[in-house]
């Protein structure tokens, strides 16, 4: 059998198709980690945005409460009166804060404008600054952390991307894994070997579902690199979601870090990911083309997500956020997955579960499927 | 060792490419004899469990090869017609895939691939990749991997197509010295092919077993319909159109034409011993070159 899979392996790796789609998925991983993270907002145009954001991050780091909300603030319209108007670097850290804490007709860019204008000083009490109670935060036995949230809003954006990527790879490399042996008329000899039936089926599944899943860590694993260096290691990592500010997640219900949000993005993505694969796996092995193969797998991925635009209500819209095109981005997930009208249970963490569990189950039935069908299957 | 089939139908929407075939296989060589289209490819298919027949069962020592498919799967091999190998692989690596997927153990593999390569003479290149192998390389290869597990019953779909007449040669001696004990039932239609390994050759026309036997036996049924005749060369075109011509060979002015014929084709035509080939030109006339 581990014979088997390996020449099934060598199959898909010696494959044209696959090793183009390789290539280009390199430059794109590239792209994205470029555009997600080096070239991020927060890189400034000097480059030197990162460190000033980890100077304010240290010191805003701890528990969340009025106070600290007060003291960010404080600093923030502090040092925006006293750096010179051209040399004044732009703390995105400190501006989303300010733009959850301060009502919107407050005005106070205008203000602190004027302000130095007139050479005073706007100070914090002459602003309104909301409470957390008032903006109606989530409050949990602890209190929650603040901390670095900017940079971490990055990682998911680049983590959501690369589903898609990973995604698609995927789907091209699973269309081919049956397919090209029917396409190349190889079946007649395939098929009528001992093993040519229940173990190179089974082998072909591990090896379509290996390749992926590595092609999933590697990604996976140079982008966590990547973000390592852009956040300087993973600080962060305790702030609650709800205080990630970026994401606008304040009332959501679950006392999760920045690092289980991450965690459960990976684990639903790769779950979704083998969903994708079974499913692909098995239209390769309807097809006799792998380009059909390709472009049915494809279509049938992101059909949920054009049948949203469709159905918004209701057991068929819950069904259709089950699939993975609907919930793979992070702050999809936790917000469909924390209310009854989106998902079919009430708790985030069951419709989670819930959606796991579908997921696992498309992708052995999938496997099933196409194990019953190659073991009996005669060309009519 | 028995493999039989009765009754075997296979039609598409349009077309009936078998129609009820029947025979039974002990140990031997048997030559499937036909045109183009006459169904061979079809009936392999089916034996081999990879079509399905719209009537029909095959069995093997009284078993349904399609209840015990593993079984037979295992004493099987079959070289298909009209693949393509992966052109990455070399020679050996295929040989070791199909070994694997034959079950046979990785300890032995190596050997038996070698000693197979060697038989087919392709040693020098199996570890060359496949894309630089001939057409009649690639032959070779198949009838090779055919081979691998020993198989009790052996089919081989025009196995000599591209193969050279030294090649041809290599094959036969290959295939009689490998069917002690075994069926093996190989395609063509090239009667040479055949004519001489073949125990019984089987003539199937247009998806009919028209007929089977030794190939003394089917030609003994010509015997007395084979004229040799010399014409004039203005004669010559209307001879042409009227009957069937095995063969013509120009001799000055004068042609000899080798006829196929019930009647006496010409007053000074007299009877020559039918050879295989005349049998071949007499089934498949429609198709014979005028
Ligand atoms: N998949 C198919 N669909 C329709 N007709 C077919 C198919 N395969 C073979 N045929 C027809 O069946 C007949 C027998 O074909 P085949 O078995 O390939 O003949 P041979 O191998 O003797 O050349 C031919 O008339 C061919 O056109
Ligand atoms: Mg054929």
């Amino acid at each position: 059998m581990k014979t088997i899979v390996k020449y099934e392996m060598e199959k898909i790796q010696q494959n044209r198709t696959f090793i183009g789609a390789l290539v280009i998925s390199l430059f794109v991983l590239a792209g994205i980690l470029y555009i997600g993270m080096y070239h991020a907002q927060l890189q400034g145009i000097e480059r030197k945005g990162v460190e000033n954001y980890h100077q304010i991050v240290e010191r805003s780091t701890g528990e969340f409460t009025d106070q600290r909300v007060q003291d960010v603030l404080s600093n923030y319209i502090g040092r925006f009166q006293q750096d010179d108007v051209n040399n004044r670097g732009f703390d995105l850290f400190s501006w989303e804060v300010a733009n959850t804490f301060i009502a919107n007709g407050e005005n106070i860019y205008d203000r602190m404008n004027t302000a130095v204008k007139q050479g005073e000083t706007l100070t914090i009490d002459q602003i309104k600054v909301k409470s957390i109670e008032e903006i109606g935060f989530t409050e949990f036995e602890k209190p929650l952390k603040m901390g670095s949230f900017v940079t971490w809003k990055d990682f998911y954006h680049v983590t959501n991307q690369l589903f898609l990527l990973i995604s698609t790879l995927s789907i091209l490399l699973c269309s081919l894994v049956f397919s090209s042996d029917t396409s190349r008329n190889m079946n007649p000899l395939l098929l009528s070997t001992r093993r040519g039936r229940k173990q190179m089926t089974v082998a072909k599944i591990i090896a379509g579902t290996f390749i992926s899943v590595l092609a999933f860590l590697f990604i996976h694993g140079v982008s966590l690199g990547a973000f390592a260096l852009y956040n300087s290691g993973f600080t962060g990592w305790d702030t609650s979601i709800q205080t990630n500010f970026s994401m606008e997640l304040f009332t959501f219900p679950v006392e999760l870090n920045q690092l289980q949000v991450y965690g459960l993005a990976v684990a639903l993505q790769l779950i979704g990911l083998l969903a994708i694969v079974g499913i692909t796996l098995y239209i390769s092995s309807a097809t006799r083309s792998p380009f059909s193969a390709l472009l049915i797998a494809l279509g049938i991925f992101l059909l949920p997500k054009a049948l949203t635009q469709l159905v918004k209500r209701g057991p068929i819209y819950h069904l259709l956020n089950l699939f993975p095109i609907n919930n793979y981005a992070v702050q999809d997930f936790l917000t469909l997955m924390s209310t009854k009208t989106e998902f079919f249970l009430t708790y985030f963490m069951q419709n989670m579960v819930l959606t796991m569990v579908v997921l696992v189950a498309i992708a052995l039935l999938c496997n099933w499927a196409v194990y019953q069908r190659l073991k009996q299957y005669q060309e009519a | 060792m028995q493999l039989e089939l009765k009754d075997l139908t296979k039609s598409y929407d349009d077309t009936i490419a078998l129609n009820r075939v029947s025979f039974r296989l002990t140990p031997g060589i048997y030559g499937l004899l036909g045109s183009n289209g006459s169904g061979k490819t079809t009936l392999f298919r089916i034996i081999s469990g990879v079509l399905k027949q719209t009537t029909g069962t095959v069995t093997y020592n009284g078993e349904n090869t399609r209840a015990n498919s593993d079984a037979f799967r295992s004493i099987l091999g079959f070289l298909p017609q009209d693949f393509s190998y992966y052109p990455d692989f070399t020679g050996m690596k295929f040989m070791l895939y199909i070994a694997a997927l034959k079950g046979i153990h990785k300890n032995v593999a190596k050997k038996r691939c070698v000693e197979l390569l060697e038989l087919v003479g392709l040693e020098d290149v199996r570890n060359k990749k496949i894309k630089t192998y001939s057409g009649g390389m690639k032959q070779r290869l198949g009838i090779a991997q055919a081979m691998i597990n020993d198989p009790e019953v052996l089919i081989l779909d025009e196995p000599t197509v591209g193969l050279d007449p030294k090649e041809r040669v290599r094959f036969r001696n290959l295939i009689s010295s490998f069917s002690e004990n075994k069926i093996v039932l190989l395609s063509t239609h090239i009667v040479s092919d055949i004519e001489y390994i073949a125990d019984e050759i089987l003539v199937l026309n247009k998806g009919v077993l028209e007929n089977r036997g030794p190939s003394f036996r089917l030609i003994d049924t010509i015997s007395g319909c084979v004229w040799e005749t010399e014409v004039e060369n203005d004669r010559l075109a209307g001879m042409l159109q009227q009957h069937l011509i095995s063969n013509q060979k120009h001799a000055g002015n004068k042609t000899v034409l080798r006829i196929i014929s019930k009647e006496k084709p010409a007053p000074e035509a007299k009877h020559v011993q039918p050879t295989l080939e005349d049998l071949y030109l007499y089934y498949f006339r429609e198709e014979a070159v005028r």
